[in-house]
């Protein structure tokens, strides 16, 4: 096996495996149960590494490379509910100082899911479900609305989990 | 932290602090190779810890053993019990990279050397960080008085070597990943903490043996042969499989692309708040009481007298609090530590999607409900895990070797351990 990427974050890591099995490709995260059993230990360890059989290393990173790229279809462009810039940025607000407080000092604090304008710097905290986003006053929506044309039918709250399978 | 190889790098990446390093290697090594690297380093990595720094006479190592160093060192578990170049073992190291990890998203000019994909500037900063936080311990541990009469500074002499013995230690877990099996950093981890595993197996054939015929004279106090020889193996095995078995379980989201022809599968961990949990509830347990002592004493007022009464450790309400706390701090963590607005947005970027749940927004509320529910049974778990010792002390086996059923030690290392087959398994391949 040969170490192809090595992730900060053990999300990215999971979701690159997900990416890349999907095109039939064995991939081996060989420190994911020790990052999941202590966060803490992820720059000690020097990253999270994602294997690859020695053969496909190659084909893996191409397609890493290819499929990383943004759909404009999947989300509507995103914008800051006050200067309308496009340049906004997913935040969960307070995340980092949270996740400080809770690691130094033990002290669990709460967050809130949001968006930061890289322009003007706004936060604006982000609802979830979509039938909230269309109240804002500035009538633009949440920045990770689906867009109008291709978005499904607003369901039920609980009728959102669907049936994926375990 | 992006690509230093720019042939291999992608934009993509390098605009998120996230985002991948492309790290490619040279043809892979023989596994048995692998094996003896790592065992050899290890072996090298144990020596450091039994090296005594140079200068010191065995008179005084003893003395410090007995008068200055007990205390500091008695507390860490797994740490050298003598002052050796290794003494401190890669704790300073792991502090500094726990900070820098924390700080990272929160100081701007590391968050910036993070976004530009600097990474060896962040390596260096931790190298210097740990030097220095290692020199600050070490030359504390020295009293003043040693090497009187040495043309130089005694105690920042040994701190110096204590410092080069971290560093060697670092190195060689780092050799280990790179040329080894496993995590490097992660085995010596282990390796320290199953340090004390000699002295338990000496505890317990010391008491096996009081049992034996002829000799028990304490009989009616000590423990009984049942539970040495079936209660305690049976609760150590139980605890190491029940843990191996919650740290990879998963529930397993099929995720569908557009196209229509790909499907992959998306992990959410039943456990993925890890040891944390049980770190946050000791520390609340500590910090509570020393708080209603507090008042207690400034304000006079019984209410907090009594508070603190009930949560000292030998009460029940401690034990409660305990638990619960574990299972909340269990269920909060797991919350925060998955970004479920970030999953939803990558997997919509690769152009990915939950099966039965609509991409964006409601694949992020969807993630955020099946974490709560998934890390609820790994909370329960984790309080199990951690009250047995307590319930096996009570039933008579003793303490010192009860707390091997349970605790921070046994799950490290169970971790350590599946990560370490996990990768023997792939290198075999």
């Amino acid at each position: 096996m040969e170490t192809l990427f090595t992730f900060w974050d053990i999300e990215d890591a999971r979701l690159a495996r997900t990416l890349l099995e999907a095109h039939n490709i064995l991939v081996v995260l060989p420190d994911e149960i020790m990052v999941q059993a202590n966060w803490g230990l992820i720059y000690a360890m020097g990253g999270i590494r994602l294997q690859v059989p020695a053969d496909a290393a190659e084909r893996a990173a191409e397609i890493y490379d290819r499929e990383r790229e943004p759909r404009a279809a999947d989300f509507a462009p995103p914008r800051c509910h006050v200067c309308g810039a496009e340049e906004i940025e997913a935040a969960t607000l307070g995340r980092s100082w949270a996740l400080a407080l809770i690691a130094l000092l033990k002290i669990p604090i709460p967050y809130r899911d949001g968006y930061v304008c890289l322009s003007c710097k706004h936060t604006q905290q982000g609802t979830e479900k979509p039938a909230d986003h269309d109240a804002t006053a500035s009538g633009l929506g949440n920045p990770y609305d689906p867009p109008r044309s291709t978005a499904e039918p607003a369901s039920e709250d609980d009728g959102s989990e669907g049936s994926p399978s375990s | 932290m992006n690509d230093p190889d720019p042939a291999s790098s992608t934009d993509s990446t390098s605009d998120n602090a996230t985002a991948a390093e492309t790290k490619r290697r040279p043809g892979s090594r023989p596994l048995l190779l692998s094996l003896l690297v790592t065992a050899g380093l290890l072996f090298l990595s144990r020596l450091l810890m039994t090296l005594p720094v140079f200068g010191t006479r065995v008179r005084e190592i003893g003395l410090f053993r007995d008068e200055n160093l007990r205390g500091i060192l008695q507390d860490i578990p797994g740490l050298a019990h003598s002052v050796s170049f290794g003494a401190l073992g890669i704790l300073p190291y792991l502090g500094i990279c726990l900070f820098i990890q924390l700080a990272v998203p929160i100081i701007p000019p590391l968050r910036e050397l993070a976004r530009k994909g600097n990474d060896r500037a962040i390596q260096i900063i931790i190298w210097i960080g740990t030097g220095m936080y290692t020199f600050i311990v070490a030359r504390m541990m020295w009293p003043p008085h040693m090497g009187m009469g040495l043309p130089f500074d005694f105690p920042v002499f040994a701190a110096v070597q204590m410092v080069i013995g971290v560093f060697m230690l670092v190195a060689i877990g780092h050799a280990i990943t790179k040329w080894g099996i496993g995590n490097g950093i992660v085995l010596l981890l282990a390796a320290e903490t199953l340090a004390a595993v000699p002295d338990a197996g000496r505890a317990f054939v010391e008491m096996l043996g009081g049992l034996g015929p002829g000799s028990a004279p304490n009989a009616a106090d000590g423990p009984s042969l049942f539970q040495m020889l079936v209660l305690f193996p049976g609760a150590f095995l139980l605890v190491v499989g029940a843990t191996a078995a919650f740290f990879s379980a998963q529930r397993r989201l099929s995720v569908v692309y557009e196209d229509g022809e790909r499907a992959s599968e998306f992990p959410v961990p039943l456990w993925c708040a890890g040891i944390l949990p049980l770190v946050a509830a000791q520390s609340w347990l500590m910090f509570g009481p020393a708080l209603a002592q507090f008042f207690h004493r400034k304000l006079n007022l019984p209410l907090f007298g009594t508070l603190r009464e009930h949560f000292s450790m030998d009460r029940p309400a401690y034990h409660i609090a305990f638990m619960l706390l574990i299972v909340l701090f269990c269920v909060w963590w797991s919350r925060r530590l998955l970004d479920h607005t970030h999953v939803a947005r990558s997997l919509a970027e690769c152009g990915g999607r939950i099966e039965g749940v609509p991409p964006g927004p409601e694949t992020a509320l969807f993630l955020k409900r099946t974490m709560t529910r998934l890390s609820l049974s790994g909370g329960v778990f984790l309080m199990l895990v951690c009250i047995l010792p307590l319930v096996l002390n009570h039933l008579g086996l003793p303490f010192i070797l009860a707390q091997y059923t349970g605790g921070l030690a046994i799950l490290i290392s169970v971790a350590a351990f599946l990560d370490f087959f996990k990768q023997f398994k792939a290198a075999r391949r």
